[in-house]
């Protein structure tokens, strides 16, 4: 798995390419809170590229979630598929974020 | 009132009454049987004891009756007073118990004391109440400002925070302990928000707050808060706002000299033709330039029209049999002349046959379009650009070379945006809007395409475009 960083306007995007599971998501954890902390919770994860993600990956969405929650923040994550979407629903973690269907939205919450 | 409801001291005043009173009779009695055989001095003697008797008797009687009904008043006395002090909570129970020898109502109300509790004790349980009201109040009040995503620094007279929650604390770049230690501002410059006593005025100021190469943008404003609470510092961080705002403000720059530009060469070319010196030739020139300029602003109108759909989420796709042979057509024969005039060399390198792509023509069109105009246009006079395609199995794909001014690792990453111009583009005066490489990502990517771009500053780029196999109809 690669992930790719990209700064709109002031947003960071991650966004990871290929499946997030078992040692990916460590490395998925450790890129999302350093992202989290440089753009001061101005931070999109985009899982246009990521068909699915385990459980491991889940609980580091939540630990960003719970790292800006901390400083008033949301995590948001924008392009889900609908096999990530439905992982999120069925785990009940939708809730939890934000989730936009687009970069464009997502960056423009930060408005 | 049987014998047994009253209390021991009653029971001994009654007691010693009829004992005294049996004693007067039975002395009565005694000298009245005497008197029966008595001569009229013993008469006289006798009558004389029993009046001493009876009086004895009923002094003992009133002495019983006056002290049994001093404890009374007294009793009474003590349990008014005892009812009164109870109203004030300050008094503890213990002192508003009365002796028991006060009697039944004593034992009433010590027993009714016993029931209620200290009052005292309430008084300071019902504070407590209070106070846990309060701090269920202040628990929540935290609850919010933690949840907020502004920063809110409350600051006394020495500036020195009395509380921030945490967004202030992540804004501010130190944890909320840490802040409390030194004023506000040996953290954060807000010079401008102190007046001449070095205290802090209502306002708002916007502060870079640089952290490496990063740089944030903080608005703080000022609200005063009630006597002697201090002042509330808000903190946003408007980087974000201000990155919008400055592009909106270089598009609407961009556009206008986008759209200025042809009217002028309209307007000067229009007036030329209409001049009385004007002949067949020259007028044929202008109509042809005006031609061209026209294109041009509806190629800018079309690319601004393209990005609000996009953003509105409206970019339609008419799907339909594109035969790629024709669109490269059009694109040679708009871009040959072009070239000719800057003297670059244009190649198209394809193969014998093209395939027809399942797609929008025109979009795909307006795809290539861009990027071999941006290809001729960042490319200096006696350059190269070429353009190849090859197909297969796996799909279509068009590489566009050129060996123009080349892109940097930093603009790379934003060629793609909205509205994006490097400063070099920029400052070499070349037009554009900075729309026309988002209009063709996001038109391969409606096509569950790619677009790609690899560069040397100085050099050339190479621009990639694929289209999926599944893209392909023959």
């Amino acid at each position: 798995m690669r992930i790719d960083e990209q700064v709109k306007g002031a947003v960071t995007f991650l966004r990871p390419d290929g499946a997030i599971a078992q040692n990916d998501s460590k490395a998925f954890r450790t890129a999302l809170l350093d992202a989290a902390k440089r753009s001061m919770g101005r931070c999109v994860v985009d899982a246009t590229a990521i068909p699915f993600m385990d459980s491991a990956a889940l609980e580091a969405l939540l630990d960003a979630n719970d790292e800006l929650g901390s400083a008033g923040r949301v995590l948001k994550l924008c392009g889900l598929n609908e096999t990530i979407r439905e992982c999120l629903e069925l785990t009940g973690l939708a809730g939890r974020f934000d989730i936009y269907d687009d970069g464009v939205s997502a960056a423009r919450s930060f408005l | 009132m049987g014998w047994k409801r009253l209390q021991p001291r009653e029971r001994t005043i009654l007691g010693f009454g009829l004992a005294g009173t049996g004693v007067v009779l039975a002395v009565i009695g005694a000298f009245t049987y005497l008197l029966i055989d008595a001569s009229a001095g013993q008469m006289t003697t006798v009558l004389w004891v029993e009046l001493g008797a009876i009086a004895a008797g009923a002094g003992l009687l009133l002495a019983l009756a006056f002290r049994w009904m001093r404890r009374r008043v007294l009793a009474m006395s003590a349990l008014k007073e005892a009812v009164l002090a109870s109203t004030d909570s300050a008094v503890p129970a213990a002192e508003l118990q009365l002796v028991e020898t006060f009697g039944r109502e004593a034992i009433a109300w010590n027993t009714l004391i016993e029931r209620l509790g200290d009052p005292s004790v309430q008084h300071a349980e019902g504070a407590q109440t209070s106070a846990v009201a309060a701090s269920a109040d202040e628990r929540l009040a935290l609850s919010v400002c933690s949840a907020l995503w502004q920063g809110v620094v409350v600051v006394g007279e020495d500036l020195r925070a009395r509380y921030a929650n945490p967004a202030a604390a992540m804004l501010v770049g130190v944890n909320a302990e840490v802040l409390r230690e030194k004023p506000i501002t040996d953290y954060l410059d807000i010079s401008g928000l102190l007046d001449e006593s070095g205290g802090v005025r209502r306002g708002s100021i916007e502060i870079d707050r640089r952290e490496g190469d990063s740089v944030t943008q903080l608005r703080i404003s000022v609200r005063h808060g009630r006597e002697g609470d201090g002042s509330v510092l808000v903190i946003e961080d408007v980087t974000q706002q201000n990155a919008a705002e400055q592009a909106r403000a270089n598009f609407i720059a961009h556009a206008t000299h986008e759209l200025r530009t042809p009217l002028t060469n309209m307007r000067l070319y229009a007036e030329t033709a209409l001049g009385d010196d004007c002949d067949e030739a020259m007028l044929g020139t202008c109509l042809n330039v005006i031609n061209q300029e026209v294109r041009r602003l509806e190629r800018v109108v079309s690319d601004m029209l393209s990005v609000s759909e996009m953003e509105a989420g409206a970019l339609s796709i008419q799907e339909g049999d594109a035969r790629i042979d024709q669109l490269f057509d059009e694109l040679r024969q708009e871009f040959e002349p072009q070239a000719q005039a800057k003297n670059i060399t244009l190649k198209f390198t394809l193969p014998p046959k093209l395939p027809v792509v399942k797609g929008d023509r025109d979009k795909l069109l307006q795809a290539y379009h861009n990027v071999l105009g941006n290809a001729i246009k960042y490319t200096p006079d006696g350059g190269e650009v070429s353009f190849q395609a090859d197909w297969g199995e796996d799909g279509f794909a068009v590489t566009v070379r050129d060996t123009g001014v080349g892109i940097g690792e930093d603009d790379r990453q934003r060629i793609f945006d909205r509205f994006y111009r490097s400063d070099e583009v920029r400052s070499s005066g070349t037009q554009g809007t900075g729309l026309g490489l988002t209009l063709a990502k996001e038109i391969m990517l409606s096509h569950e395409g790619a677009i790609d771009v690899d560069s040397t500053p100085g050099k050339g780029s190479l621009f990639t475009m694929s289209l999926p196999g599944a893209r392909l109809v023959a």
